[in-house]
């Protein structure tokens, strides 16, 4: 394989990971919701599609499984950021914690030692896989990695095309704005966060069947923090974050490529292994323009007593009547 | 005067803090025991005169008193696949044997994590402790003289001064690697051969150097690519972006001194037939035969299993254990038949003039020295 096209190969092979992670936090910051978590989602994704990886056999059905994941670790998140209104950052954290624990606790009972998973196949698409260089990278991917192209551009439209998207933006802007216009904001803001962590859940599992092809403790290894500095960086638009996690796929594929080079031995290879997160540094520091919206991880109190009972409200809404004196400044 | 809601908030916050640190501590301590007996292996290490580096401390012979409470210290889960592993499937064989308790404790990675876990355990009245992470020798030392009733022993440092109640254990392990890079320059189809780091520390550069030193002696006309670090031991992707950097420069034999993130050379090499790693310390059976060339076990199982029954039995003392490179068998683990029976050979008399000192191969502990090593330094190959 030529040079340049296992950088590009590779790029790609690192990129759809950190692109379905990052869909995922940047649907929850279009809403107001900071998912420090994401890195956690990813990796219980990635645990539970080894997980079925190993007992059925199927890649398919373990990639499938990423979604009841995603479902599970976003009905905890919404009910700590959303309707309990914790501290997003810390809990975030804490949460990246037990699921670390949790997973490694696990693994030593589920998975290890039960040999090779199963990976994803490469689907070739006819002709275009020929094209020189760029064939193989960009059209002989995994079906997860043509489907977070498809992600990355259907979140464009829906983000930016659809009265859903702009009732979310809203919310992450001024939610009590969208709640004066008849928004259940909680609701809103918890279907999101939800959506979000089944997106980054599948990032995680696509580490495990289409990269690594097992599972190890800690497997994500913080991709799920670059995931987070990249939505910033690109300010949450799917398609900028598609080149962004190409971006980044490039950087990750050079810093090996450029210590196999003679020439560069005499740099040292701490350096290069922090091309990458340096690159990704100077990017945030260029983005001056780069900000969260308004709202973003702000948990939100209703002003009026609202009697949704539906989806989560039934279980997590407190229904309490916020004096005056108490409402929030974003509101 | 904070809100119901935002104490309600708070409380909540330290119940997920509570359940995060009792996860942790739940994934990160175990312990097993078993009355099952089984073999004691046979081969004596030697001692490079602890008692000697030992200044001004004197050296113990052991009290001879059997040592009930027990435990094993390692980096990475006990069921890594690699180094971790090893070290805990040598140690429960002993333990197994002698029928005691073993506790495990993993991962313990940095100097302070090692601080707290071992003064825990000595405080719990632990006996013995055996610590197989390199990488925690100032606060192994500190702890031991904390706690003259506990015996420790560390895997691959050099102590200058080691307390009256604690060893080092090690093997050279760069050895081990040589034969296997005199293997790979003699099975090499493309004429060149890369190796892959995962922490950059001196013992495991040795590690790859030696390989690519063994490479590069068997077969001169080897082309031995520059080592690549990944910085990590776990992180399968950055090892599987490595790997496929050498693929791409033409290597066909892969060394791997990057414990369990090994997995992602494996796939790499997967996609290019005719493409082969040489894992370390552990026979996987998650990867790939197809691929594993062979696996340079460097007798580590054996060392611990040694080492922790020495510890149990309390003829331990406080000694630097080096154990040594056996005659036959026991490096390089299994050598796969499509391996030529004339190479096989010529490894099996490699690692005799290996374990009989007419190799010596040296402790390169920088990355890509191995290429700059005056070859004239070492004997013939085999013809």
């Amino acid at each position: 394989m030529d040079v340049v096209e296992s950088i590009l190969v590779i790029a790609v092979l690192v990129a759809v990971p950190v692109l379905w992670g990052a869909l995922g936090e940047a649907l929850g910051e279009t809403a107001g919701v900071l998912n420090v978590g994401v890195e956690g989602v990813m990796l219980f994704g990635a645990f539970a599609s080894a997980y079925v990886a190993q007992k059925t056999g199927s890649p398919y059905l373990a990639a499938g499984s990423a979604i009841p994941a995603g479902l599970i670790c976003g009905v905890i998140l919404a009910y700590f950021y959303v309707y309990r209104g914790t501290e997003q950052i810390v809990t975030g954290l804490l949460f990246n914690m037990v699921v670390l624990g949790l997973t490694t606790a696990l693994f030593g009972k589920a998975l290890s030692g039960e040999g090779t998973l199963p990976s994803l196949p490469k689907l070739a698409i006819p002709l275009l896989d020929k094209i020189p260089l760029a064939g193989p990278a960009l059209f002989e991917l995994t079906l997860l990695g043509y489907l977070g192209i498809v992600a990355a551009v259907g979140l464009f439209w829906v983000i930016g095309r659809t009265w859903l998207g702009l009732h979310l933006r809203a919310l992450g802007e001024r939610p009590a704005a969208g709640e004066a216009a008849g928004l259940d904001v909680l609701r809103l803001r918890a279907s999101a966060l939800v959506g979000g962590c089944v997106l980054a859940s599948i990032g995680g599992a696509a580490i495990d069947l289409t990269v690594a092809q097992s599972f190890i403790p800690n497997l994500t290894n913080g991709e799920g923090f670059i995931a987070i500095a990249l939505v910033l960086i690109f300010r949450r638009d799917p398609l900028w974050l598609l080149l962004g996690a190409f971006l980044f796929g490039i950087a990750t594929s050079l810093q090996f490529q450029l210590q196999v080079i003679s020439a560069l031995q005499k740099i040292p290879s701490e350096v290069l292994l922090a091309l990458p997160y340096l690159a990704t540094i100077v990017a945030v520091a260029f983005s001056t323009r780069a900000r969260f919206p308004a709202a973003v991880g702000v948990p939100y109190r209703r002003i009026r007593r609202q009697t949704t009972t539906r989806l989560f409200g039934r279980w997590f809404a407190s229904g309490q009547e916020i004096p005056e004196s108490e409402v929030p400044e974003n509101a | 005067m904070p809100s119901k809601r935002s104490a309600r908030g708070l409380l909540f916050a330290l119940l997920l803090l509570a359940l995060a640190l009792l996860i942790v501590g739940c994934g990160g301590s175990s312990s097993s025991s078993s009355s099952e007996s089984t073999e004691a292996t046979e081969a004596e290490p030697e001692t490079t005169g602890g008692g000697e580096e030992a200044e001004g401390e004197e050296a113990e012979e052991g009290s001879g008193e059997k040592r009930e409470k027990i435990a094993i210290i390692l980096p990475e889960p006990k069921n890594d696949g690699s180094f971790a592993q090893a070290n805990y499937e040598g140690a429960m064989k002993a333990a197994e044997a002698a029928g005691v308790e073993l506790q495990v404790v993993e991962p313990v990675v940095t100097p302070a994590e090692f601080t707290t876990q071992g003064t825990a355990l000595a405080r719990e009245g632990t006996e013995f402790m055996l610590i197989a992470n390199g990488g925690v020798e100032s606060a192994f030392l500190q702890t031991a003289k904390q706690f003259p009733d506990t015996f420790f022993c560390e895997i691959a440092v050099e102590v200058k001064e080691l307390p009256a109640n604690a060893c080092t254990y090690t093997v050279s392990f760069q050895s081990g690697t040589f034969l296997a890079g005199a293997l790979a320059g003699w099975m090499t189809k493309t004429g060149k051969v890369g190796a892959i780091t995962g922490f950059g520390v001196p013992a495991t550069y040795a590690q790859t150097e030696g390989f690519l030193l063994g490479a590069k002696w068997a077969n001169p006309e080897v082309e031995i690519l520059p080592n690549v670090t990944t910085g990590s031991g776990t992180n399968i992707q950055q090892a599987r972006s490595a790997a496929q950097a050498l693929i791409s420069q033409g290597a066909d034999i892969l060394f791997s001194a990057a414990d369990s993130s090994t997995a992602g050379m494996i796939s790499a090499a997967e996609e290019k037939p005719g493409t082969y790693v040489i894992p370390q310390y552990i026979v996987n059976p998650s990867w790939s035969k197809e691929v594993v060339l062979t696996t340079v076990v460097n007798g580590l199982s054996q060392m611990a299993e040694e080492t922790t029954m020495k510890g149990i039995e309390g003829t331990i003392s406080n000694e630097a254990y080096e154990f040594p490179i056996p005659a036959k068998g026991g490096i390089l683990t299994p050598l796969e038949s499509d391996v030529p029976a004339e190479v096989q050979t010529k490894v099996e008399e490699v690692q005799k003039e290996l374990s009989e000192g007419k190799i010596e191969v040296p402790f390169l502990s920088e990355p890509n020295t191995a290429s700059k090593y005056d070859l004239s330094k070492l004997p013939a190959p085999p013809k």
